[in-house]
């Protein structure tokens, strides 16, 4: 679903280049769950960016499924770290937005808005926020406000989802609550998602593999495979032992790193 | 709970404590003329200004009219104006634009008779001239106020510049362009009596310099506060203009 050979990415600093990523070599399975996870710097939304065309890497290439990536897919879907929710509109209508910028996708009919509504009063419904299609963001708590990016950014049933770190500006409990909500929908809705965190727990609930990038350049420092059996979660787990094994190791590729350069994480 | 907090926090002191206030500026006012017996050429009571109004209300409200109108057409002109602008122009014009507002407007005031002569234009023009600047900086700053993260989403979901300008960027600034929308009604007024002061048949500001001209002091203070009046009706009217259009405004900043 998602190729990436050799990409890099240098950008043009005020002080120099800064190399954020270096001989990236992944290729994505349809409807897996791959986190990447490094410390911060290492170019994991950097990542994100290329293969959401939202940035042309300086070398290599990205193909999503089967196409040289060249800007903005409308079967790609990203999702930030800030639920980025326009003020003005209310619940139904953020969900609505992709639809009304730049039409659904090719499979269900350009213009059918009402049938995009539907889809939008469903997906609502399947995170728990039936009723609040009125409401306006600052109504909501932040949990909510994100659960409302999470339909926006599956009203058009994207093929691939980016999702950067979403979760990490959540408490702990909405936290883990919304891992559990994104495990169900993805088995439910068979998406390739591609997912950035700095949690070693998130990447171990969530994920098909996890992929390890090393700081400045940002480089693949190991890809894990984890293969417990799912639906898991950190609270109940039948597989407790698993788990902890998995965090631990990824612990150690983490911690065995040299410790970054102080420097702001470079983005753009 | 102590009183202090009853003065600070509840809504009937919230609109109590404003109307006492000037009842006590006006009672002050009333005494102050009976214990000095101030002549009312001098400063007149707040029942003679009344009286002063009552004596020709058909007179100075149909002043009242002509400031009211200079005043919204002025402002109106110069959002109209804001809405026309290019990029190209703007650049263009942006040193000229702070060097005229640089200049005190009653300076300019003499030329616009010069050019325009005694009518309604070099009102409106003045008018314009005090409006525009604080629309155009507040609007600007508005227009880079929108998160990096709400651009990133519009791109990453193809979003055109017009959509990306019309969808986002000119509703985020709302709010801010409302503040300097705010400002620019206040000096609207401000400008609209500079130019009448200047050379004009009609107006309020026309009303207030022919009263001090024949010292009748009482007709002035009636003109200035029916000003004040246009002036307070015309900023409530945009807050609730605000109110109305960007209920979202009020809990998000």
């Amino acid at each position: 679903m998602i190729r990436l050979d050799g990409v890099g990415q240098v950008f043009e600093g005020r002080a120099g280049e800064v190399r954020a990523l270096e001989g990236i070599d992944l290729h994505v399975q349809e409807n897996e769950f791959v986190t990447v996870i490094g410390r911060s710097g290492c170019g994991k939304s950097t990542l994100l960016r290329l293969i959401a065309g939202l940035l042309p890497p300086t070398s290599g290439g990205v193909e999503v499924a089967g196409e040289a990536v060249s800007g903005p897919r409308r079967d790609v879907s990203f999702m930030f770290q800030r639920p980025a929710l326009l003020p003005w509109r209310s619940v139904i209508s953020n969900v609505m937005l992709p639809v009304e910028i730049s039409g659904g996708d090719a499979g269900r009919g350009q213009t059918d808005k009402a049938q995009y509504r539907d889809r939008a009063h469903e997906l609502l419904e399947l995170v728990g926020l039936q009723g609040f299609e009125r409401r306006l963001p600052h109504e909501l708590s932040g949990g909510m406000q994100q659960r409302v990016s999470l339909c926006r950014s599956l009203i058009r049933s994207p093929k691939v989802m980016l999702m950067d770190e979403p979760f990490s500006a959540l408490d702990a409990l909405t936290r883990t609550e919304l891992s559990a909500e994104l495990q169900r929908i993805q088995m439910e809705l068979a998406t390739t998602i591609v997912f950035v965190t700095h949690s070693i727990e998130e990447a171990v609930v969530l994920s098909d593999r996890v992929v390890v990038l090393t700081p400045r350049p940002g480089r693949l420092r190991e890809i894990v495979e984890i293969d417990i059996p799912r639906p898991r979660s950190l609270g109940q787990n039948a597989h407790l032992t698993e788990v902890a094994q998995i965090s631990g190791h990824l612990h150690s590729l983490l911690s065995e790193q040299e410790r970054p350069v102080d420097l702001p994480e470079a983005r753009r | 709970m102590t009183k202090r907090s009853w003065l600070t926090h509840s809504r009937t002191a919230a609109v109590l404590l404003p109307v006492l206030g000037l009842i006590l500026a006006l009672a002050l006012w009333w005494l102050a003329t009976i214990v000095f017996s101030i002549d009312a050429y001098l400063l007149p009571n707040p029942g003679e200004v009344v009286g002063s109004f009552l004596d020709q209300p058909g007179y100075l409200l149909e002043h009242t009219g002509v400031s009211l109108v200079e005043t919204v057409e002025g402002f109106l002109l110069s959002i109209a104006l804001l809405i026309v602008r290019s990029v190209i122009v703007e650049r263009l014009l942006y040193p000229l634009l702070l060097a005229v507002n640089a200049i005190p407007k009653i300076a300019i005031a003499p030329l616009l008779v010069v050019w325009f002569g005694f009518g309604q234009w070099p009102k409106v023009l003045m008018v314009l001239l005090v409006c525009f600047f604080p629309i155009v900086i507040s609007t600007a700053t508005g227009m880079k106020s929108t998160p990096v993260e709400l651009v990133e989403l519009l791109r990453s979901l193809n979003a055109s510049r017009t959509q990306e300008f019309f969808k986002l960027r000119l509703r985020y600034a709302m709010p801010q362009i409302f503040t300097g929308l705010k400002v620019a009604i206040s000096l609207a007024v401000i400008g609209s009596v500079i130019a009448e002061f200047v050379g004009a048949t009609s107006g309020l500001g026309y009303v207030i310099s022919q009263s001090g001209a024949s010292a009748d002091t009482a007709l002035a203070f009636a003109a200035m506060t029916l000003l004040s009046i246009v002036a307070i009706v015309l900023f409530y009217a945009l807050v609730l203009l605000e109110h109305l259009l960007l209920p979202w405004a009020r809990e998000t900043r």
